[in-house]
Formats: C-alpha cells, sequence, structure tokens
C-alpha cells in the first residue's frame, strides 16, 4: 500500500511551530522521546519503545568457518527488518532504500567502530568462530527507526550471553546453559545512535517523529559511544534544500551528552535483568509483560486459570484401536525433527504416500516390534514443500511386513 | 467416534497466564499484543486496503499474513504457521464485503515458549477484532501436547513440557457452535487419542472466549 | 451466544431481539449486523444499539475508513489526472472528485487546488467494488460548507468512533471548546479532522482535547471539558 500523503497544510502547520520552538507533542526542539527497555526469558532478547516507534531485537550465536581475511575473529551480522506490521509502506520480503540505508548505518555504528571484542568469540583459529547474528523487527514506525534499533542492538548485545565451550584436542563441546554457566559477550565500548532533523528555517530537532521526518528538509545521524567519540555520522539531505552541513559542531556536545545518559540507562536495565536471571530461582522470568501498560482500558491480564476438564475415555472401543494402541508401545515414538527450519524434498515419486502433505502416520499395523530399528520416520512439518515418502514394503510374509522409508532415495 | 467416548472423571487442568494490549501500536488498524505464559506475539492489522494488482481477486478481499520469527530470516517452518493463520483468518473475515481489497495481517513472534501458533492466532483474532474487520464468528486456539513417557494430556504446555512431548496438538474452534475451524499435529497418535485432546482443548478454548469478551466489554463501556 | 440491546457483542453472537421486533415495522440492518437464514448476526465487536424506530447497528471502535455514501469527509488531494482530481480519504481506494463538482465551475472556470490541498467534501458514489466518488456541491449547486480548506490549519488523525462521537447532535465538546477559544473545525466521517485555531499553541491545545475525548463516554463530556479549560488556560 502507498504512503499516506503528506497535506500542504501539515507541512506549513510543523515549519510554523518549529519556528516557533514549539513541536506537536510538546518537547523542546532538542529533547528525545522517553525509551523503556524490556527484556525477555531469552538472552539478548528486548523490546524497546522509543515513544511510539517499537522493536524487538533478538541476538542468537552459531558456530562458523571464520573469514579468510581474519582468521582469528568471531562474526557479528546486524539485520534490521521492516516488516509492513511496522508501517503500511513497508512490504514483506523486499529490501527498501530506506531499510538498506538504515542497516548499512546501524553496521557502521556497531560492526566498524569494532564495539564487539570479535577476538573473544574464536574458538579454534582458522576453523571455528562464534558467528552473532542481531535481527532486529520494527513493531511500530513513528519516525527515528535508526535510534530505536541502535538501543535495541546495544541493549540485546549488552544483555546476550553465549553458551560455554570447551576444546579437548580437535573436538568441541558445547555445553548447555544447565551444565555451564553461560558467557557474556566483552564490549569494548557502547555506541548509540543520535539522530536530528534540520528544517528549512535552520532549526535543529532531536529524535524526530514520522511527521516530523517527512517535513525536514536534511537527517543527521550522529553515533556515538560514552566517551564521547564518535563512531559514524550520516549527513543525508531529504528533499531539495540548501541547508548546509554546519550543523555538525552545534549539536554534537548536546548528542554526547545525551548518548552518554542513555548509555547509562540502557546499562543499567541490562544488568538489571542480567543479575536478575543470575539468581536461579527467577531465571526465567520474562520482562516483557511489562510493555503491557495495564489499567489501561484495552490491556487485560487474566492469572494462570486452573479449569476441570471432563476426562474422555473410549466407551466401547473396537477390537481394531485395541490393536492400535497395543502399536503405541513403540519407543520410537519421539518427534523428530530434523534439521531446524529446513524441508527436505523427496523425488522418488515411485510409490508416495500422503501428497497433501508430509507423513507422519506410520502404516504399521501389523509391523512386529524387532523390525522398529529400520523404520525411520521423515517427519518435517513443513506445508509448502510436499514432502513425499518414500515407502518401501520389504518382506512378504504376514508377521514380517515392515515399512521401511528408504533414506539412500532421498540423499 | 464421539459417541464411543464417555465422560468419567473431571480432571485438572492449567492453562497459563493470559495477558494482553489491544492498539498498543499507533500504525495499525488494529494491533495485539498477546501473551500465553512466555510465549509473547505481537499482531498487527491492516484493512480493508489497497490490495496488490495481481493478488487482486474481484468477488472478495484478498488475505495476506505474515509471520516474521524473532530470530533469523523466516524459514520454512515460518511460511507453514503463515498458511496456517492465512487459511484460519480466511475462514473467518467475511472477505466478500470488500472485493478487491486486501487484509493484510502481520504477526512478529517476540518469544516463544511453546503454543506459538495457537498465541499468533489468539493475537490475530484480537487484532482483528479491534480492527473491526467484519467477521463470521471469532477464533480462539488451544495447543496441547501428550507426555512421552506418562502419556498424560497436558493442555497449553510450555517449553519444558514440550521437551517430553510424544505429540502435540493446536486446535482452532469458532465461537459459535465451538466447531473445529483448523488443525495442525506432530508426531504420532491413536484416533483416541485424537479425540479426547479436540474435546478436552474444546473445554478449555471457552476460557478464550470468555477473555474476548470481557476484553470487548472493558473499552466498549467507553466507546 | 444470544444477545439483546445495549448488550456488549463479538462476532458470532445472534441478535434475538430483532427478530422478535421484526413483526411490526420494517427493520433495518446497521454496520456489524448481517441475516443469516432467519438469524441475525454480529459481525463486529462492539455495543449492539438501536436507533427508533428499528434501526440496529454495532457501535465499535474503528481506525480505517471504509466509504459510504452521503457521508461527508476531509481527504488529501494526491493527483491531478485529466479532469479528474484523486483524493485519498483514508480508504483503501482513492477518491475521484471532478473538477466540475465545486460550486460555479465550468469547463474554462477550474477551481483552484493543487496537489497537497485539503478538501472538505461529500461522497457520492460508495459501493463496494467502486472507485468512491466525491462531490463538492450539494443538489442545488451550492457549496454550503464543502471545498477547499485553508492551508494554515492542521490535520489530524483519529479513530472513527470518535469522529462519530464529535458529530452526534448530543455532544457538547464542541461547543464547550468554542467557550475558551475561537477555531475552526471539519470533522470527516473517515476519521480526519481539519483544525484551525488563532495560533499553533491553540491548535495544538485543542487537537490534544479533543483526542483526550476518545475514551469518555457523553456523560463524562462537561468533566473533561472543565479540566481542559483549566489546562487551556493555563498553556496561554
Amino acid at each position: 500500500m502507498r504512503e499516506t500523503p503528506l497535506s500542504n497544510c501539515e507541512r506549513n502547520f510543523i515549519n510554523r511551530a518549529i519556528a516557533e520552538d514549539t513541536r506537536l507533542d510538546g518537547r523542546q526542539l532538542l529533547e528525545a522521546r522517553p525509551v523503556e527497555i524490556h527484556f525477555g526469558a531469552n538472552w539478548g532478547c528486548c523490546h524497546v519503545a522509543l515513544g511510539e516507534t517499537k522493536a524487538i531485537a533478538q541476538v542468537s550465536c552459531d558456530i562458523q568457518q571464520p573469514k579468510a581475511s581474519r582468521p582469528n575473529e568471531g562474526m557479528l551480522h546486524i539485520n534490521v527488518e521492516f516488516n509492513p506490521i511496522a508501517a503500511p509502506h513497508f512490504e514483506a520480503g523486499r529490501q527498501s532504500e530506506l531499510a538498506m540505508q538504515v542497516n548499512r548505518q546501524l553496521e557502521k555504528c556497531f560492526k566498524d567502530s569494532r564495539c564487539v571484542d570479535l577476538e573473544s568469540l574464536c574458538i579454534v583459529a582458522d576453523e571455528k568462530v562464534w558467528n552473532l547474528r542481531v535481527d532486529v523487527n520494527i513493531l511500530n514506525h513513528d519516525g527515528n527507526l535508526v535510534d530505536c534499533a541502535s538501543i535495541a542492538i546495544l541493549a540485546a548485545l549488552t544483555h546476550f550471553h553465549r553458551p560455554d565451550v570447551t576444546t579437548t584436542g580437535d573436538s568441541i563441546t558445547i555445553h548447555s546453559f544447565a551444565e555451564k554457566d553461560p558467557l557474556p559477550l566483552t564490549l569494548h565500548h557502547y555506541p548509540v545512535c543520535v539522530s536530528f532533523i534540520v528544517f528549512e528555517s535552520g532549526q535543529i530537532v532531536m529524535d524526530p517523529t514520522y511527521m516530523e521526518e517527512r517535513v525536514g528538509a536534511s537527517q543527521l545521524t550522529l553515533g556515538l559511544n560514552s566517551y564521547r567519540e564518535l563512531c559514524s555520522l550520516q549527513l543525508c539531505y531529504l528533499g531539495k534544500t540548501s541547508v548546509t552541513a554546519d550543523v555538525v559542531p552545534s549539536i554534537s556536545p548536546h548528542a554526547a551528552n545525551y548518548a552518554n545518559k542513555l548509555v547509562t540507562q540502557i546499562r543499567k536495565a541490562a544488568q538489571q535483568d542480567v543479575e536478575a536471571k543470575y539468581n536461579k530461582e527467577d531465571r526465567d522470568v520474562c520482562r516483557l509483560k511489562e510493555c503491557i501498560t495495564f489499567g489501561k482500558l484495552t490491556a487485560m491480564t487474566k492469572p494462570k486459570l486452573s479449569i476441570k476438564l471432563a476426562h474422555w475415555v473410549a466407551g466401547k472401543s473396537s477390537p481394531k484401536s485395541d490393536m492400535e494402541t497395543s502399536d503405541f508401545q513403540d519407543e520410537d515414538d519421539n518427534i523428530k525433527t530434523l534439521g531446524h527450519g529446513s524441508a527436505e524434498l523427496i523425488t522418488n515419486m515411485s510409490k508416495s504416500v500422503g501428497e497433501g502433505g508430509p507423513n507422519t502416520w506410520q502404516a504399521s499395523e501389523e509391523s512386529s516390534d524387532d523390525e522398529i530399528e529400520d523404520i525411520e520416520i521423515l517427519q518435517e512439518t513443513k506445508l509448502e514443500k510436499k514432502v513425499l515418502d518414500d515407502i518401501d514394503l520389504g518382506g512378504d510374509s504376514e508377521e514380517e511386513d515392515t515399512v521401511t522409508v528408504s533414506k539412500n532415495d532421498i540423499m | 467416534m464421539q459417541n464411543q467416548l464417555e465422560t468419567t472423571e473431571e480432571e485438572e487442568c492449567v492453562l497459563r497466564p493470559m495477558n494482553c494490549e489491544l492498539n498498543q501500536l499507533s500504525r495499525p488498524d488494529g494491533s495485539a499484543m498477546f501473551m500465553q505464559g512466555d510465549t509473547v506475539v505481537v499482531a498487527g492489522v491492516y484493512g480493508p486496503i489497497e490490495a496488490k494488482l495481481q493478488k487482486m481477486m474481484h468477488d472478495r478481499a484478498t488475505v495476506e499474513t505474515m509471520f516474521s520469527p524473532a530470530k533469523g530470516p523466516p524459514c520454512v517452518d515460518d511460511r507453514a504457521k503463515e498458511t496456517v493463520i492465512r487459511e484460519t483468518c480466511e475462514a473467518v473475515l467475511l472477505t466478500a464485503l470488500h472485493p478487491g481489497m486486501a487484509i493484510s495481517i502481520n504477526v512478529q513472534e517476540l518469544q516463544d515458549s511453546g503454543g506459538l501458533l495457537a498465541c499468533a492466532i489468539n493475537a490475530a483474532c484480537l487484532a482483528l477484532i479491534i480492527s473491526s474487520i467484519s467477521m463470521k464468528f471469532t477464533v480462539a486456539a488451544v495447543s496441547c501436547m501428550i507426555d512421552r513417557e506418562s502419556g498424560k494430556l497436558i493442555v497449553d504446555p510450555d517449553s519444558t513440557q514440550i521437551q517430553q512431548a510424544r505429540v502435540t496438538f493446536t486446535y482452532v474452534f469458532e465461537g459459535i457452535k465451538k466447531d473445529l475451524v483448523s488443525c495442525h499435529t506432530t508426531g504420532r497418535f491413536s484416533e483416541n487419542e485424537l479425540m479426547e485432546s479436540l474435546e478436552k482443548c474444546r473445554a478449555a478454548s471457552q476460557n478464550i472466549f470468555d477473555f474476548y469478551r470481557n476484553i470487548v466489554e472493558q473499552y466498549a463501556i467507553k466507546l | 451466544m444470544e444477545v439483546n440491546i445495549k448488550d456488549v457483542v463479538v462476532p458470532g453472537d445472534v441478535a434475538v431481539e430483532i427478530m422478535k421486533s421484526s413483526e411490526k415495522e420494517r427493520v433495518i440492518l446497521g454496520p456489524g449486523l448481517r441475516r443469516d437464514c432467519d438469524r441475525v448476526l454480529v459481525t463486529k465487536a462492539g455495543v449492539l444499539k438501536r436507533r427508533k424506530p428499528a434501526i440496529f447497528y454495532v457501535d465499535s471502535y474503528q481506525k480505517r475508513y471504509v466509504p459510504n455514501r452521503g457521508e461527508n469527509v476531509v481527504g488529501i488531494v494526491t493527483q491531478k489526472a485529466g479532469d479528474i482530481y484523486r483524493v485519498d480519504i483514508g480508504a483503501g481506494e482513492l477518491a475521484s472528485l471532478s473538477y466540475l463538482a465545486f460550486e460555479g465551475a465550468t469547463k474554462k472556470n477550474r477551481p483552484d487546488i493543487v496537489v497537497g490541498d485539503v478538501i472538505f467534501a461529500k461522497l457520492l458514489v460508495a459501493s463496494k467494488g467502486m472507485e468512491p466518488e466525491l462531490i463538492c456541491v450539494d443538489s442545488h449547486g451550492k457549496k454550503g460548507k464543502l471545498g477547499v480548506l485553508s492551508p494554515d490549519g492542521m490535520l489530524f488523525d483519529c479513530s472513527l468512533s470518535l469522529a462519530r462521537k464529535l458529530l452526534h447532535p448530543s455532544c457538547q465538546l464542541l461547543t464547550l471548546l468554542a467557550k475558551e477559544q475561537a477555531y475552526e473545525i471539519a470533522i470527516g466521517m473517515n476519521g480526519k479532522i481539519w483544525m484551525k485555531a488563532r495560533s499553533v499553541h491553540e491548535t495544538i491545545a485543542a487537537c490534544n482535547a479533543i483526542l483526550a475525548a476518545e475514551n469518555t463516554p457523553p456523560a463524562e463530556m462537561p468533566a473533561l471539558c472543565s479540566s481542559i479549560a483549566r489546562n487551556l488556560l493555563r498553556i496561554s
């Protein structure tokens, strides 16, 4: 869907208001919106609200081979998704120009400033390193996406803990959180982005809303850390304008002060939650609940519900269903997941079962228990890709009727 | 099959606490943050809006869904969830009222701690309710599982319980007669287990419908 | 579930009372209700209401506008295409507005409208599957209150239920507000409000006052107005 057009009266009004040092939400020109940070139960999961602009970040990690140019360094990927939930004109699955620009700005701020100690993420040089991935999903777009995303990324990185590993010779063991305490990341410094909008009149506004972004003449984003060091800088002209770039020196002290305050807030919030999680009792406490403003008309809570449900049993079970039940004594009943988020396409169509979707049923009315080892259930519950189980009926005698899903056919 | 089942006794079941805030997001036409225990989902609905030319249908509205996971690019699992959500919402919406338009339903996972699909469908339903798009009925999704060792049926399991699951079911019921709208299962189960879990989830779904009605009562009074 | 008038309803409820009253008079089903064989079903969540003699509807919260014939809306001109303007009224589709649909307009004498202007217009055509069409004149060829709105005002969005509430004859908010300060206002049924006051501060204050009425039932309106008046006096 196309963006709602900006009317002339909105443009005029905002320009006039800014000229009078007034903003629609009652803020000062160089005042940011309040920041709220909430962490989830997982490490590195956080929800950030910058006024009405909201984003969620999640850090994840896996082990990969390092880049040949940097064999003893881990990797960091930052990915900001602009889903249509945030604004109707965002399109799903397509990187818009804005998305690319925001991604690049954040990469400059976090990756190129080398704030994460990547060397400590090396396990075996040239072979295995940790690969960190930060996914930011924008939930609501009310301007200043860069700042909101940068706060979310910094909070998530500060909060994130990776599993511990031990190397014994060639083999690596990744310890689960239950075995060994997870380790936090080492951050050399804490950068955040601070954005400004310069209006045609030369007035500068901090933390612009969506409307102000649309009216403004040029946009300036500074990446700053708590040591008042500049990590990245971006100035982009939004329209035809003659505003010069001498705005940077006039606002940089204010931006540095604000960045310092913001970083302190983020670190404090993260530290509080991390400490609570170290305390074993409320390790799994999910603080995302605090995102909800209870007491609001549209908010509602319902405590844990104990309900009485009638217990259903088979009244007149037919002999056939008896057979079925006995069948389920197999030890092979577990749900098997073959590779997360993947689907396997089986090309051999000769004896296909379950064309509509994956066959999770075993046609095993007469299979005997000793044949179970030969049975492999290929179980992928993917609806989009057609998974066809190739079933090979081996053995002719009645007792030895087995069902084999030949694995070789699909490799 | 139903008449073969008999009730014998009542059994204690626990539904995780539910928390919800409607219209937390300013941009969508209707949005809901919905939590079932620690599973948190945000759904945002736009509609009826302009349909893309290649997806436009002249006799009814197109339903577009988007499920985005908290981490990583969307994978096949997420596409599968998207399909379940879309097909459920298509059954719910009176699409014939808005020919040539589109209704876009976007679901964002914040945290998965069991029963993500059920939570996503409930959030989408709440977002549709607050957006006032015409619906045939409301729907409620309930997940349940059968424990591997004890064979016990657990309604609305959390992530630690799901580790022990032999089978998981997600049922979606409609609000008028509590008929089944859609169903998603993983694992191997018998016919009896299916029927038993279906009946239990049907009974449990009433609590979610009550939740919907309560929240509507709370804000509609002020209209 | 079976529901009666003034009940809170959710989609799928059966409105039993409507069927009982239907024997006497002609029943009109408004938004949020549909007939299914011999039952009346609810399609929107809200409060079931009745207007005499037998008009039934569901009062619901809504943000996205669905055009209805005869309603007055505020829109933004997005495009000039041949002899029509394309106007965004917040609905799924752009509405069309002929340049002849203005008072005194002829082929030679075109109205002075540029892209980005805000207009107040009436919906002439609004059926499903058809492009909505706007006009800025009444049936006598007079413009009345319709037409282009001054570019000095401010445009803001609200929910459709708030727009309906403000336009309700019994709503005193606008009158009470007018006692405090002078302003011009155009409220569209599409949830767009254009407002112009003497200064920027006054406009912002009045906009906030109106948006604060969102969750206030009509009975509490005077209380809200007096609190706004206090705040306004403090600001100005």
